[in-house]
């Protein structure tokens, strides 16, 4: 794999230095010996080279070096955390030492793009370092600034003053910038300044960070603007003019005498003058407007000083006056000549708003008093100007609220009766109705005239303070003229408006201030809105088990949203059950109806559908289940007919993939998919058909936190709502970009307020669900064998049944053991069995692609491997076999970019204490355990995992409880969860369900292991290990 | 020079390198405190002199103008080819004077808001005048100039230029005129302070400034890790709602050649702005090529 670093060179002209780590090269050798010579850099041992960099990433540049000081033991720098390696490095004492990077060179330009997109690469095996993210987060901070054109031309001085140089500089001076300006420079990684520099002076974060900031921004508008550059007429050749083609030339000296340079300095220096007029980095003055209680009373402007940091701290006016010494202070901010500011700036204010002047005719001026079309003008005009200036403006509280001015308010009335919603679609249409209103509070045609006659743009009624201008009394107007008050709308319409993700909606140039709904409408509205309201269901009467208080609330809301046909996305971390809240769901609807009026599709992962039929046996053996899957599946008109009566179809997403046609031509009465994640690529053949499936209600399950990846979130809420969340590119421009690389909040919360309705998201950790939790769950992981995997369980029991049949006593018994191992050893996966692993001399393990697709086990493993990982989760993976744990520590870390250890029989003492410190104690430890049942299922305390996973079975309760203590003893404060693999059709499957069903009687017979089952007859022997093809 | 001797009309040597005035045609200073020290000069001068003066400004023939303890030292190309040595120069108020005016500055905050806002107050002359002195020369002896040209008449034409480039600057720093009475902007607004709390200025402390930053060897641990999250750190790519907000705040620049500055820039301000939004939601290539 490989780890993606940034790093920013301030050498005229900056740019980004990009080099890896990777850790697909032999260990690096640390040398204790040999003493370090100390002036000399040494190469990076395991960087990967600049053709491999120009291959992997795309980067196409020149090929630099930098020198960077790394944290090193032995003259090898440790990996950063983020490189996935099994290297038994010491990481002792580590010093700081020198060392050449090799990298690919790009200028701000070109590395932008590189910045931007390689942080959200969805490939495990590269890796982007912080570092990277970093400057990605810089650099979108330096676009914003651009796009906002919040840059000036600067006259900076160099050598002295001897030389100018034209650049565009960048001014963070809005009120939340200080803010994040501090949080970035605390955020800078320590290896972001580690670049040895020819004058060895020490980097601050602040320095490197506004070195960057002011060198992008400068670098990216010289050559963005280079083609819209002013052109000058003849003649108009003056100091300045050349100042201003400075800017956009590679060169940036202006080419001027020295008397030419430093008078346009000091005319360059007397206009730069109101620029920070408004404050500086940690205070601003600011205006408050007050309104007075009465129509009658003047409205008071008054003066203050304001914290940044801190918008609630105001110091006024008639305390600034006070002040006799030079600064204020302020939580470590220091303001210099609060007075000179304090008076700066009203100077400047009183250019844009005249009457301010009339104050400054007394000695210490603290506020003014204006009439009310004064005050209208102040709101109106002034304030937006003195915002942009970056003054502070306080204005009365409801001059920002809707209330505050003429808008409209939407009626919206369904036409059905709420009797039957099962039939509702979303394209359902309802009645809206357009009415006037100032707040709350409509107006009738009448009402309106009378406020508009008063001719004031200031009026108070009842209390209330209102604006009314020209422009909207002339909007209303037409609005009433018009006529356009009534009308319909489709549902989803109405549901988008209701929810407030149309926030910016107009009616006729008039703002939308308020959605009302009423009837069953406005109830379903508010559900949406808090899901608490719900109605409570009782589980469904054929329910074998009990509902869990949580799951049973899911199950309400699932019913809830099926009652309007509304797609629902069950999101629960696993283990919560959301097979069974499922499971509730369509056996309550069968129960409703006496029987299901089409069947239902349900869609799982191949390693799934197995697990899903046991499920749905266990718990709701009433609902009749129909697989489709084999070679030999019905198809088409065959199909329908086989389906018929039935309630459930499962089947997997290859099958439903290939058979698209045959399933298409069904009517559903649902499409349920689990593991919702296999259609998170909306341009797979595989989504596109599956969203083609006829169906009255949609669900999808998952458990990855589907909220935090939003083309996979649009692509399932695409399939659950079509069209609710718009286009794939508009969802992508309005929402995934801007919040995926920029984190911007506006976008989030609208998108949360969208989405938050049709996703139910419990975490273990969730306090209503931890109470509900018993503190331990066992679950059976049902699996397949695979083709390969049948075929070889099949010749194997058949050669070793026909040897056991011609032997007896202790001959027998050995070769009973031996089936029995390689039976198991099949089920675990072919290559074990073939002995086919650490062929190649070298050392090299097997590759990925001979490992993936032969094993239903390992396969099902990954999937909740890759749940367990993205919750951030640690796990035990316990298996008897040296050989299958040898595998799983190789495999796991290519195919789920998650580093591993792997304890075994054969560590050393001191080893494996280091391992179990490491997993108990370091935050970057791996987070998959793998123990060799024999060696580390005793003794050892793991309460670090919650998530236990017994890869093959002992077939002794007794011992597999005691491996699963490992996690779950004292120290543990999560619940555990404990997955025990069980093949279907296998021995694996007949051993389990004897154990289960004798269970009081097992302990004593099966004690000792496996070898209650060498005693069984030759017949019954046969019964066990004969494989059941399904 | 002995009275009435005759010098032929002699043509100056073209200056290179040296200031020319922003104004090349019309009237000169466009405040009207630069006007007023404009009118101070030419009521010494006669027209044939001033207009010549306005013409070297214009073509750049004052090739540097200082600030001096003295006053003004200027250097000004004319038809010799060593440069011209010109001081400018007006009498200082006395300490005293000082005083008086500073108590009538006191008395109305407009007079510091406008200065440091670049203004100059329309009644500051009403300030000067009650402390008996005049703020801009008003008395032939209170503007000295000097020039070491051979012409006998001072103000001579280079004094002229000087004087009309020294103008402009009056344009763009009110202060200037202050410092040229014998005090800067500093002492100005500190006896201003000193009024308006009515006591005696506390000593000030010097807070001291230091950055902070953790030395690398104190950062192995976690050299690689953000030294804080990033999570609430939230970036929002828009064009602004009003272009050019920052140039706008600037105001105009008086030194830009037409169509001013914000003329000039808006095509560029604009084309980054635009630049800055496509790149910013431009999809990853692709053709990215992978390992595999």
């Amino acid at each position: 794999m490989y780890v993606l670093h940034a790093h920013y060179q301030p050498e005229n002209p900056g740019g980004i230095l990009f080099w890896a780590e990777t850790s697909d090269v032999p260990a690096p050798k640390q040398r204790p010996k040999q003493a370090a010579k100390k002036s000399k850099s040494r190469l990076h041992p395991f960087s990967a080279d600049t053709a491999t960099l120009k291959n992997i990433f795309n980067l196409d540049g020149a090929s630099k070096t930098a020198t960077l000081r790394l944290p090193a033991v032995h003259g090898v720098p440790l990996p950063s955390p983020q490189l996935v390696q099994n290297w038994e490095l010491d990481t002792q004492k580590p010093k700081l030492d020198p060392f050449l990077i090799k990298g690919i060179w790009l200028n701000a330009v070109d590395s932008l793009p590189v910045l931007l997109t390689h942080t959200a690469t969805t490939d495990p095996s590269l890796s982007p370092a912080p570092d990277l993210r970093y400057w990605s987060m810089a650099s979108a901070l330096a676009l914003e600034t651009l796009a906002a054109h919040k840059l000036i031309p600067a006259l900076v001085p160099v050598d002295d003053g001897k030389t100018y140089h034209a650049r565009w500089l960048p001014v963070l001076d809005a009120a939340k910038d200080a803010a994040r300006l501090a949080q970035l420079e605390t955020a800078m990684p320590a290896v972001c300044r580690a670049a040895v520099t020819k004058a060895d002076l020490p980097q601050s974060p602040h320095m490197v960070l506004h070195n960057f900031l002011n060198a992008f921004c400068d670098l990216l508008a010289r050559s963005w603007g280079k083609n819209a550059a002013p052109r000058f007429y003849l003649g108009a050749d003056t100091p300045a003019a050349r100042w201003v083609e400075a800017l956009f030339r590679e060169d940036p000296t202006v080419k001027a005498s020295p008397a030419q340079l430093q008078s346009l300095a000091a005319s360059y220096k007397a206009w730069m003058r109101n620029l920070h007029v408004a404050g500086d980095a940690a205070f601003r003055i600011a205006f408050r407007l007050q309104a007075p209680a009465l129509q009658k009373e003047p409205w008071q402007l008054h003066y203050l000083i304001q914290a940044k940091d801190d918008p609630s701290l105001l110091i006024p006016a008639d305390e600034v006056w006070k002040k006799t010494k030079g600064a204020l202070t302020h939580l470590g901010h220091r303001f210099e000549q609060p007075q000179e500011k304090l008076l700066t700036g009203l100077g400047y204010a009183a250019r844009l708003f005249p009457p301010i002047t009339g104050s400054l005719k007394g000695k210490r001026p603290t506020e003014l008093a204006v009439d009310t079309s004064g005050a209208y003008t102040f709101l109106r005009e002034t304030a937006p100007l003195l915002e942009g200036a970056g003054f502070g403006v306080l204005v009365p509280p409801w001059w920002n609220k809707r209330g505050a001015r003429l808008g409209v308010k939407v009626k919206i009335k369904s036409r059905q009766e709420a009797g039957a919603p099962g039939k509702m679609t979303m394209e359902n249409l309802v009645n809206y109705q357009w009415k006037l209103s100032l707040g709350e509070t409509e107006l009738t045609e009448k009402e309106f005239k009378t406020l508009a006659k008063l001719k004031s743009p200031l009026v108070q009624i009842r209390g209330q303070w209102v604006s009314l201008d020209a422009e909207q009394i002339e909007a209303a107007i037409k609005f009433w003229e018009e006529g356009q008050t009534q009308g319909e709308m489709s549902l989803l319409e109405a549901m988008k408006l209701g929810l407030g993700g149309e926030t910016r909606e107009e009616a006729g140039g008039l703002p939308v201030d308020e959605v009302v709904t009423d009837g069953w409408l406005g109830e379903w509205m508010e559900q949406l809105r808090q899901s608490d309201r719900m109605e409570q269901l009782d589980q469904p009467i054929g329910l074998l088990g009990q509902l869990r208080p949580y799951q049973q609330y899911g199950y309400s809301w699932l019913a809830f949203l099926r009652k309007w046909g509304l797609g629902a996305c069950l999101a629960d971390d696993m283990g919560l059950g959301k097979t069974i809240q499922t499971i509730s769901l369509l056996l309550r609807e069968k129960e409703k109806l006496g029987k299901l009026p089409a069947p239902v599709l349900l869609i799982a992962p191949t390693s799934v559908v197995t697990n899903w039929e046991r499920e749905i046996g266990r718990f709701a053996p009433s609902l009749q289940i129909f697989i489709h899957r084999g070679a030999d599946r019905l198809r088409g008109h065959e199909l329908r007919r086989a389906v018929k009566g039935k309630d459930i179809m499962l089947t997997s997403y290859p099958v439903a993939r290939l058979d698209a046609e045959s399933l298409q031509s069904i009517n559903w009465l649902a499409v349920i998919l689990d593991e919702a994640q296999n259609i998170k690529n909306p341009a797979a053949r595989q989504t596109q058909v599956i969203r083609k499936f006829n169906a009255e209600f949609r669900i999808a399950l998952t458990g990855t936190p589907v909220e935090n990846r939003l083309s996979e979130l649009w692509s399932i809420m695409h399939f659950l709502n079509p069209g609710y969340l718009g286009g794939r590119t508009q969802f992508r421009a309005n929402f995934s970009l801007p919040i995926e690389r920029y984190h911007d909040e506006a976008a989030l919360k609208q998108l949360k307020q969208l989405t938050t309705p049709f996703i139910l998201r419990r975490v273990k950790t969730d306090p209503r669900v931890i109470t509900d939790l018993p503190e331990k769950v066992e679950t059976k992981i049902y699996c397949n064998l695979t083709e390969e995997q049948a075929t070889l369980y099949e010749a194997v029991v058949q050669d070793a049944m026909k040897r056991i049949e011609e032997e007896d006593g202790i001959q027998r018994r050995g070769l009973v053991l031996s089936m029995l191992m390689q039976l198991k050893q099949i089920c675990n996966h072919p290559v074990q069995y073939l002995h086919q692993t650490r062929k190649n001399k070298k050392g090299d393990s097997t590759p990925l692609a001979d490992l993936t697709g032969r094993s239903g086990k390992l396969e099902r493993l990954g999937e909740l491997l890759e749940e367990v990982l993205a919750a951030g989760d640690r796990a035990l993976i316990f298996t008897q076999f040296a050989e299958m744990g040898e595998m799983l520590m190789n495999y796991l870390p290519g195919a789920f970019h998650a580093a591993t250890q792997f304890l075994h029989g054969g560590t050393p003492t001191k080893a494996r204490d280091r391992m179990v410190k490491r997993f108990q104690e370091e935050e970057r430890a791996p987070s998959i355990f793998i123990l060799s049942l024999k060696a580390g299922g005793t003794g050892l305390n793991l309460t670090r995992a919650n998530h236990v996973f017994h890869f093959d079975r002992w077939w002794n309760p007794a011992v597999e409880d005691q491996a699963t203590d490992r996690a779950f003893r004292i120290g543990q404060k999560r619940n555990v969860q404990v997955h025990k693999f069980v093949t279907t059709g296998t021995l694996e499957e007949m051993i389990d369900d004897m154990i289960e069903s004798k269970k009081g009687l097992a302990q004593a017979v099966i004690g000792s292991g496996e070898n209650w089952i060498t005693e069984m007859s030759t017949d019954e022997l046969r019964r066990v290990v004969t494989l059941r093809r399904s | 020079m002995p009275y009435g001797f005759w010098f032929k009309p002699t043509k100056a040597i073209q200056a290179r390198g040296g200031i020319k005035a922003q104004s090349q045609r019309g009237a000169f200073a466009k405040n009207w405190w630069a006007q007023r020290w404009i009118a101070a000069l030419e009521r010494l001068m006669d027209s044939g002199r001033l207009s010549r003066g306005r013409s070297y400004a214009r073509k750049g023939q004052v090739l540097s103008i200082e600030e001096t303890r003295e006053g003004i030292a200027a250097r000004v190309q004319g038809s010799q080819r060593t440069p011209y040595k010109i001081k400018i120069r007006i009498a200082p108020l006395t300490d005293a004077q000082w005083d008086k005016v500073i108590d009538g500055l006191a008395e109305q905050a407009i007079f510091s808001a406008q200065l440091l806002a670049g203004e100059m107050p329309q009644e500051i002359e009403q300030a000067f005048e009650a402390a008996k002195v005049s703020l801009f020369p008003s008395q032939r002896y209170d503007l000295e100039t000097d020039c070491s040209c051979p012409d006998y008449a001072n103000p001579c034409k280079h004094i002229a230029a000087a004087h009309y480039i020294l103008g402009e600057r009056f344009d763009e720093d009110p202060f200037l005129i202050f410092r040229l009475r014998g005090r800067t902007q500093e002492q100005v607004m500190q006896e201003l302070r000193k009024r308006r709390a009515g006591a005696d200025e506390a000593a000030e402390e010097d807070a001291e400034e230091f950055e902070a930053s953790i030395p690398l060897e104190d950062c192995i641990a976690n050299y690689w890790e953000l030294g804080a999250p990033l999570e609430g750190f939230s970036v929002a790519i828009r064009l602004p709602a009003i272009e050019m907000p920052l140039i706008k705040r600037l105001g105009a620049a008086t030194f830009i050649p037409d169509p001013g500055i914000e003329s000039l820039l808006g095509d560029a301000y604009q084309t980054i702005g635009r630049k800055a939004l496509q790149i910013a939601f431009q999809e990853q290539k692709e053709d990215s090529k992978t390992e595999k």
